[in-house]
């Protein structure tokens, strides 16, 4: 006569649970493109691919307020408020991490492009 | 001699049709939960499996299997063509892997074990038709976990009561499970 | 009796064993190759209509798609809707006269629906504004504010009931001019519809000028350009198998005398609508229907009655008005999410 429960059944419920955490990965990790958007004066100035920039350069969203970008990475490298708060933020290359200039208005905020459209209407 | 064999047909038929209308009516029963959020719609517990893997061990494979067509033909005429799909495609797996699981001789399984296997197969053929039918197989990555973490639950209790009612079932049979 | 059992149990078993792993190797067979056959994306862009087309198809045969896809558009602005390429229904029904024209059944399909929703509008929305159209002259170097007598005179000119369309003839009332600027590129996107049912396309979204085609049970992330800033979007809706069309006031405009005049104009005044609304989004499954009824809505503002219009045609929206509010119809609350915090969803 079978029994009700042998410790092979708990093998199978490990092997299962086991098959289910592994189903949740891709749901996690999906391939997303590094964006970064650059706001003055809480306007977008600039939306920038961080995973295609080929070569590093800088720009300057406010006179005196330099950003530099690189591939997978933005940050700020000079500034005109007195705390330089912005500059020491340091590089921004990581979905959610944002650095702000609060006198000039400035921020960049990093986005993955997960939540990027199929398309746009207008 | 001969007519040992036509009172065992006799048996054999009585005791397909009636666990196949029990297989019906606890298919009936199920279908009036309300569908869980976050499950797709008619992915149920699965107690008429009870039927199936009782017939799976104890009867032939053929009875078991036929049992199955049954269910999915009902739900095909109560549901729609998606539900007869569904629950072919889930009773089939299922009932084949209580075939194997339930007629061999080894003890390597306890009940509740196969029945977690044949709930996990139930739901693995569900999901599969589900994929095929609606074009988007990505369901398999949004409904599998949940699906097949309901399917151990439900696997747990179908098997529980396999076992406990076992005994009295097999009186029906004449066998000794 | 026990040895035949167990023959007749482990025959069982290996038939069992035999018709699963058939079963299994058949479906794992039929799901990864359905897998990689959906996964395989397919984008191009082409230009056609005055305007950007984007193509992103799911599917076998993407490129071959594509470039049909691709020609059929530029054969309905050449043939069906062109204002100004000889030949095409819409040039012709406006260089007849007064006399009947025939059409393909394309256009006088079109013709039909869009009627019915400029009836429904109460002439706001009106397809035979073409003459007022012609004064204002948005887009080209002659755009201008027309004076009060031009639009007087031009306004009995209007009127889709002067238009008569019987069968597949068109015939213009005394003066008329078809405008199917609001509702080409929806058409373009219902013929589309019926071209990829054809091929072996799983899914698609095609973009033409911004009107959207959603072919296929897949979902869909469109988003909603910030009527403040091109380039950018607003929210997204998660939708799939529709069309969808905006009409706005930032799409084509001019500035005279410090006061700004966009291109959707009131069929009933003569002047561009003035109903305090930034864009609004229309959801409807026909392209034809979700273009006029984005410019019908936009024309009449965010009311019992452009929302009663929605419903008559099985219709959701999204409007966004003057002061960056956000409002969406029932059915398609819960499917839009806003990602730009300077909108107020309401």
């Amino acid at each position: 006569m079978k029994k009700l429960f042998r410790k092979n059944d708990l093998i199978v419920i490990a092997v299962i649970l086991a098959a289910a955490l592994v189903l949740l990965i891709p749901n996690l990790s999906k391939k997303q493109s590094l964006t970064a958007t650059v706001y003055a004066d809480g306007e977008i100035v600039k939306i920038i691919n961080l995973d295609e920039v080929k070569e590093s350069y800088t720009f300057s969203p406010k006179d005196g307020t330099e950003i530099c970008v690189e591939n997978g990475a933005i940050y700020f490298t000079s500034a005109v408020c007195r705390d330089k708060l912005c500059v020491k933020s340091g590089k921004l290359y990581k979905n959610g991490q944002t650095a702000a200039c609060l006198p000039e208005r400035i921020v960049i905020s990093i986005s993955s492009g997960e939540n990027s459209p199929d398309m746009l209407t207008y | 001699m001969i007519m040992k064999e036509k009172r065992n047909i006799t048996r054999r038929v009585a005791l397909v049709g009636v666990m196949g209308a029990l297989a019906l009516a606890l298919s009936y029963l199920e279908t009036l939960i309300p569908a869980f959020p976050g499950f797709p719609p008619g992915a149920k517990p699965g107690f008429s499996n009870i039927v199936t893997m009782f017939l799976a061990s104890c009867s032939g494979v053929g009875d078991a299997f036929f049992v199955t067509l049954i269910k999915a033909l009902f739900a095909g005429i109560t549901r729609g063509f998606t539900a007869m799909l569904m629950s072919g495609a889930g009773g089939a797996l299922s009932t084949a892997a209580a075939c194997i699981l339930l007629r061999s001789r080894k003890n390597s399984l306890g009940y509740i074990g196969i029945g977690i296997i044949c709930a996990v197969c139930h739901n693995i053929g569900q999901l599969i038709t589900a994929c095929l039918i609606s074009g988007t197989p990505s369901l398999i990555w949004g409904y599998g976990p949940l699906l097949l973490l309901f399917a151990v639950i439900t696997g747990f209790i179908t098997g529980t009561v396999l076992k406990v009612i076992m005994p009295y079932l097999g009186r029906i049979t004449d066998i000794k499970k | 009796m026990k040895s035949d059992n167990k023959e007749t149990g482990l025959k069982a078993n290996i038939k069992a064993i035999i018709a699963v792993s058939v079963c299994a190797a058949i479906i794992i067979g039929i799901c990864a190759f359905d897998f990689i056959r959906s996964r395989t994306e397919y984008s191009c862009n082409d230009i056609a209509m005055n305007t950007v087309i984007s193509i992103k198809l799911y599917g076998s045969d993407g490129q071959a798609t594509a470039e049909s896809v691709k020609s059929e558009i530029h054969d309905i602005e050449k043939n069906l809707l062109s204002r100004y390429e000889d030949g095409s229904d819409v040039n012709r029904i406006n260089t007849s006269d007064g006399k009947a024209v025939a059409v393909s059944p394309e256009v006088a399909s079109i013709i039909s629906d869009a009627i019915d929703v400029c009836v429904d509008s109460n002439g706001v929305f009106d397809i035979t504004v073409g003459k007022i159209t012609e004064l204002w002259g948005f887009g080209s170097d002659k755009q201008r504010v027309p004076s009060a007598e031009e639009i007087d005179t031009c306004l009995p000119f209007v009127g889709s009931k002067k238009l008569k369309l019987t069968d597949n003839t068109v015939q213009l009332g005394k003066n008329q001019a078809v405008d199917l600027g609001a509702v080409g590129k929806g058409a373009a996107c219902d013929i589309v519809r019926t071209q990829l049912e054809q091929t072996k396309t799983d899914s698609a979204v095609i973009s033409v000028g911004g009107s959207l085609l959603l072919f296929g049970k897949r979902d869909f992330s469109i988003g909603i350009v910030n009527p403040d800033n091109d380039r950018d979007y607003m929210g997204t809706l998660k939708i799939s198998d529709t069309c969808v069309s905006t009409s706005g006031n930032y799409e084509q405009f001019f500035e005279q005398n410090g006061k700004k005049y966009h291109h959707i104009l009131n069929a009933s005044t003569g002047y561009p609508a003035e109903s305090r609304l930034k864009s609004v989004t229309v959801v409807c499954k026909s392209g034809v229907i979700s273009d006029a009824l984005s410019t019908a809505c936009y024309i009449m503002g965010y009311n019992d009655a452009s929302l009663a219009l929605l419903k008559k045609y099985d219709a959701e929206a999204v409007f966004i008005t003057n002061d960056k509010i956000v409002r969406c119809t029932d059915g398609i609350k819960d499917s839009f999410e806003l990602s730009d915090t300077s909108f107020i969803m309401s």
